[in-house]
């Protein structure tokens, strides 16, 4: 696809109509590691494959979920350090409603306001697209359990489950084959640590680390790390049940 | 499409030697690649929104899915193009509405709120900055003084008021439609409102429809809120076309 002179700024748009810089910002998402976003029976995961590209860093730190509030959680797939400028802004947007309102912002409301920041920086021709998607998840006693999905684009859906990144064909397989609706969260960690697994199939012999979040019933609904020792059961079980697949074939 | 204009067409600010502006020639194109048609007709005591519901992705929760909004309790529109740019302008638009109720103590009327995001429309297609939104919006309403209204607005600053209009892919097909029924029969109630506005939709784009895969919005002279009609109430619109044919 060349975009020619079509695609040296976001605010051109091309013969067809389509705007190139935005398309290749969705292109930076789509070459980074997988984030996936599901909504089970009882709750919501956020989860995230990071790979440990040196022997030198710290485990389980550098994340890629974060809480904008206590029930509130956001993943960052794609350029991180653009992703932290999104995230920034939806903290300050919650704060600001809660400050005004008295009562935390619901996901429909927060993610709509983080996706019309997101939107702007798609209009000006002096700035660039975010090379970022971002996850929301939410509890609130109004609308319970939310998870949204905000592109580069500004485009934002609410989701029964969602993926950006390399391995989101194999993903939304993956949610088409399993109701995850039926699953609690608890049993959902095994196939979510499943699916991140496959997601970086081709690239085996380099060390990940799985990161994930949840706001579950059994939680107390608020948005907190699953326990290590979780996601270590999670990932064995997942790797083994890749084996078994993969021996039946 | 010719390329004689040599560099013209990238930029906002720069006529073709032909004296078109490419860019917003591209921004119409932009509308429509969300590959929608929508629908507004006036009739007598009541005006209708149409479009089609498309949900992009098995994974989405349908109900955020929409191109029907309210601008303010009266005002009703309807997106259709670009879904990011589109959330951006009802933004605007609510924004708008209200300020101009702030100051003035009245219900913005439709047709200023037309003429002033059209008049912000316009600044997007003079100044380099910022491009234009890829969105054409029909607005609605029942003004209290000049009766049932339907606006619509582009990406080049233009707004009118129409009987009937359509935006989208199958724009012209459903424009055609629209001025061969107007001219049977202009001054509709409000059945024959929501009817020809589904009949046309059906019509441009031959395929049966569910309730689930329209959204109809309505005001009217009783009730000038505008709102969303129920699956059951397009059902039941649906099943009188049917049986009318």
């Amino acid at each position: 696809m060349s975009g020619s002179m079509y695609d040296l700024s976001v605010a051109t748009y091309s013969q067809e109509g389509r705007i190139y810089q935005v398309e290749y910002a969705t292109k930076a998402v789509e070459n980074s590691e997988t984030v996936i976003g599901v909504k089970c029976k009882d709750g919501v995961i956020l989860a995230a494959e990071k790979q440990k590209f040196s022997r030198l860093l710290e485990d389980n730190t550098n994340k890629r979920i974060y809480n904008i509030d206590t029930q509130t959680g956001m993943a960052l797939c794609g350029k991180l350090p653009d992703g932290r400028n999104i995230l920034q802004r939806a903290k300050a947007e919650s704060s600001q409603y809660q400050d005004m309102y008295a009562i935390p912002a619901s996901a429909n409301v927060l993610s709509d306001r983080v996706a019309q920041y997101v939107h702007a920086y798609t209009m000006y021709s002096g700035a660039r697209p975010f090379g970022s998607a971002t996850f929301i998840a939410s509890y609130n006693t109004f609308d319970g359990y939310e998870l949204y999905m905000i592109e580069p684009s500004g485009n934002k859906y609410a989701y029964h489950a969602c993926t950006h990144g390399k391995g989101r064909a194999i993903c939304k397989s993956e949610f088409e084959r399993r109701s995850f609706k039926d699953l609690t969260c608890q049993e959902a960690l095994v196939y979510i640590a499943k699916m991140l697994i496959l997601a970086h199939e081709e690239f085996k012999e380099k060390k990940y680390e799985y990161e994930m979040t949840w706001i579950t019933d059994n939680n107390g609904r608020k948005h907190q790390s699953v326990p290590q020792d979780l996601i270590n059961n999670a990932v064995q079980q997942a790797e083994q049940l890749i084996e078994q697949d993969q021996m039946g074939e | 499409m010719s390329r004689g204009s040599q560099g013209h067409e990238f930029y906002i600010t720069l006529f073709s030697p032909e004296g078109r502006l490419y860019q917003v020639e591209y921004a119409f194109k932009a509308v429509k690649t969300s590959g929608l048609t929508s629908i507004g007709v006036k009739g007598t005591d009541t005006v209708c929104l149409i479009t089609e519901k498309r949900v992009p992705d098995k994974l989405i929760d349908e109900k955020s899915v929409t191109n029907l909004f309210n601008v303010s309790e009266k005002i009703g529109a309807l997106t259709t193009g670009i879904p990011s740019d589109a959330r951006a302008l009802v933004t605007r638009m609510r924004y708008e509405a209200g300020e101009f109720r702030l100051k003035n103590g009245y219900y913005c009327p439709v047709d200023v709120l037309s003429k002033r995001m059209a008049d912000l429309a316009q600044t997007n297609t003079q100044y380099y900055q910022m491009r234009s939104y890829g969105v054409e919006t029909i607005l609605c309403q029942f003004d209290d003084e000049l009766g049932p209204l339907l606006y619509k607005l582009d990406p080049s600053g233009h707004y009118s008021g129409y009987k009937a209009t359509a935006s989208g892919v199958k724009e012209q097909e459903a424009i055609n439609y629209l001025e061969k029924q107007i001219k049977k029969k202009a001054d509709l109630n409000y059945d024959e409102t929501i009817m020809l506005a589904i009949q046309t939709l059906q019509n441009v784009i031959s395929q049966d429809f569910k309730p689930t895969d329209i959204e109809v919005g309505i005001v009217t002279k009783q009730d000038k809120k505008f709102h969303k009609l129920t699956n059951e109430q397009v059902d039941h619109y649906l099943n009188l076309i049917a049986n009318r044919d």
